[in-house]
């Protein structure tokens, strides 16, 4: 027998395989079977272990999501290949082919966050903890990996919650009064503002009030009372809320202390619209020590006395408050010059200043004039005039990423502009009067009006891809993200598909009104009419 | 040599004579085609063996007079559906090995649609299949211990819920 092998071995390779065809014809059954049992397995391929993995990916690419997750418990191997966030991703890449990816460096941030188990930025992550100017860091960078799968899991049980789930529904009035304070609310006035986040609910509304509300029980924390006059702007940011009112001040509140500290006097008719800026860091180096934009927090108000204002934001606590007797101030000419907070006043507009969108040293301002201009924060300086629509501007939003804006006007139109050159790019044409809300994802501009319908826009081309026609009234308010459309009208509330422009469902039904709407990822808040009584609605999906 | 004629020579040192239009489903050929002129030389693919190339140009055969496919089309539909038409759903009956060796080579030669056909195949070999099912299908060893298997059972338990 040694012989024979040592001459099988000498044969050539063609030879060789003639030979044991030969010997395998002349095997018995059972031989037979036991070499299959030999032979198969070692002609099996463990494909995705043994391609190089960009093709295990490409492969991986073609597999719906529910038999991803069974691969991943296959081997340490496939697991590594499916769930790791190395190059290649594959739940990046079925994020992109299921449509759930946005594309504008948002879901990076999103996926990051949630590796990292909980949602911050640099900016306010400092801010909170006193120190955001601080160098070097007191946080340094933590490393840790996107997590894409969490990230494609979250977006696609939202979706599936809000379009078929049924949301756990909490209701109250929005004029509960704090034990032993005065009710002074009459229980129908207008709600004007609504902001809120997992801890609280914030509003204000035209009786002069601002009230913040626990999250989970409905009930009132603290009615903030300082404004003598009806609020109309307001937004908060960390521990700090910052007011505008038709008294003409703005004020800036401690959420930690439910205290006004500071009172900002300049403005000479009502403060219609604000905004705090952020500082972001914009260092192309995640790594580099960050260099912001602005160089520090800052607060722009539009106010009905035909000028904007540009003031910093005070860090309660540690910046000194600011509270001036107002009556002394009266016969001051410009009261503003006095306060170290002011920093610019920005005028040129010839009527009221009715909406303002700002990102970085860019301002962009809308007004009764039927301009809109664009403003250099850190001089004060107008940038451009746009002009072209030919009633008043009621509604602008800023897409930094695109360097364009876009304004909604009682002409009934909306204006696609360069930020970079002030050129009109387009006049999106459709609805039929007056376009009093705008908002901006970056897939979707989406127009409100007072003609009952919603348009979702193209940013890019300024095409419409949908009318969204259901409302038996003005649309009130309205909110979008990638893949909803939740707006306000007499009688419901209701939600749209932002991709097909169907409507979904009703979300709320038999109200009188919708004062105000605002979502995140779990939760719908609303402020209602009903009956006669303001009252809150807060939907868990 | 003819000018409709191109010479391939393998890893096994085979040397193959195929018709230009056949051998130009390769983007790698066909550039390096481009690139040499008219020449005598055999073009040489050390990376595929005799056995293998056999059967990719039996494919290359097949689909010599294929439309070339659009660019953005590629992207854009090749993910969207596994669909294999019966034809190539026919060729690629194959053992694993070849399969393996197939994706490899139309890889290395740059015939997308050659390795669209093998990747949706081994897609659709494992879709729809429970773990267990996989493994036993590509002879891979569980290496998961007990407790880290459900660990990641809970950690899917979204995906099978709905």
């Amino acid at each position: 027998l040694p012989d024979f092998i040592r001459t099988f071995d000498e044969l050539p390779a063609t030879l060789q395989s003639y030979t044991i065809f030969q010997l395998l014809r002349r095997a018995p059954l059972p031989v037979l079977q036991t070499l299959n049992q030999v032979i198969e397995p070692s002609l099996r391929r463990d494909f995705l272990s043994d391609l190089p993995p960009e093709l295990g990916a490409y492969i991986l690419g073609f597999i719906d999501a529910r038999t991803l997750c069974r691969v991943s418990l296959v081997s340490r191997a496939w697991k590594r290949l499916v769930d790791g966030d190395a190059l290649p991703r594959v739940w990046k890449d079925k994020l992109e082919a299921d449509g759930l990816w946005v594309g504008d460096g948002s879901d990076e941030q999103e996926a990051l966050d949630l590796a990292r188990g909980y949602k911050d930025d640099l900016f306010l992550q400092r801010w909170r903890a006193g120190v955001w100017d601080e160098q070097p860091s007191p946080f340094p960078p933590v490393h840790v990996k996107p997590a894409y799968k969490a990230l494609y899991r979250r977006r696609v049980l939202t979706r599936h919650n809000w379009k078929s789930g049924t949301p756990t529904r909490t209701s109250f009035p929005s004029s509960t009064p704090v034990a032993g304070a005065p009710n002074t609310n009459t229980g129908n006035h207008v709600v004007t503002c609504l902001q809120f986040d997992t801890d609280k609910v914030v509003s204000a509304s035209d009786d002069n009030t601002i009230s913040v509300f626990d999250m989970k029980s409905g009930t009132v924390r603290a009615n903030l009372a300082g404004h003598i006059g009806g609020v109309w702007a307001l937004q908060y940011s960390g521990n700090v809320l910052v007011s505008g009112s038709t008294d003409r001040t703005v004020r800036v509140w401690d959420l930690d202390t439910l205290k006004c500290t500071h009172a900002f006097v300049g403005h000479t008719s009502t403060v219609r619209c604000l905004q705090i800026v952020e500082p972001e860091n914009v260092n192309p180096d995640p790594h580099g020590p960050p260099v912001w934009q602005p160089a520090f927090p800052l607060i722009v108000t539009g106010s009905r006395d035909f000028s904007l204002r540009v003031w910093k934001l005070p860090m309660p606590g540690k910046d000194r408050d600011y509270l001036p007797d107002l009556s002394e101030l009266e016969n001051e000419v410009d009261p503003a010059s006095l306060n170290p907070y002011h920093l610019r006043h920005l005028t040129g507009h010839t009527q009221a200043v009715r909406a303002l969108a700002a990102k970085g040293n860019t301002l962009v301002s809308g007004s009764y004039d039927m301009d809109v201009r664009v403003w250099d924060i850190s001089s004060g300086r107008v940038r451009h005039i746009l002009r072209g629509h030919t009633q008043k501007v009621y509604s602008v939003v800023y897409d930094h990423v695109r360097k364009q804006c876009a304004s909604g006007s009682m002409d009934g139109t909306v204006r696609l502009w360069s930020t970079e050159t002030g050129e009109c790019k387009a006049v999106l044409e459709g609805h039929t009067s007056l376009v009093g809300l705008l908002g901006l994802t970056h897939r979707n501009l989406v127009s409100a009006a007072a003609d009952w319908t919603l348009r979702i826009w193209d940013p890019v081309t300024g095409a419409c891809r949908h009318s969204l026609a259901a409302h038996q009234g003005a649309i009130t308010c309205f909110q979008h993200d990638e893949h909803k459309v939740i707006s306000g009208s007499d009688g419901t509330l209701k939600m749209w598909d932002v991709k097909t422009g169907e409507f979904v469902r009703d979300l709320l039904t038999n109200l009188t009104g919708v004062w105000q709407v605002s979502f995140d990822e779990r939760f719908c808040v609303a402020a209602v009419s009903r009956n006669g009584r303001s009252e809150f609605e807060i939907l868990d999906f | 040599m003819s000018a409709n004629k191109v010479k391939l020579s393998t890893s096994d040192q085979e040397e193959f004579d195929v018709d230009r239009d056949v051998a130009n489903r390769s983007v790698l050929i066909k550039n390096m085609l481009e690139d040499l002129g008219d020449s005598d030389q055999a073009i040489p693919l050390p990376n595929v063996s005799a056995n293998v190339l056999k059967k990719v140009l039996e494919w290359c055969e097949h689909h010599k007079k294929d439309p070339e496919p659009i660019a953005e089309d590629l992207d854009d539909n090749r993910r969207k559906t596994t669909e294999i038409s019966d034809w190539d759903a026919k060729f690629i009956q194959v053992d694993q090995e070849m399969l393996f060796e197939i994706i490899l080579a139309a890889n290395y030669l740059d015939i997308k649609p050659l390795l669209d056909v093998g990747c949706k195949t081994v897609a659709n070999m494992i879709k729809g299949k429970q773990p267990e099912e996989i493994r036993k299908l590509f002879n891979i060893v569980n290496d998961f211990t007990p407790e880290e298997e459900a660990q990641i059972k809970k950690e899917n338990e979204w995906a099978e819920d709905r």
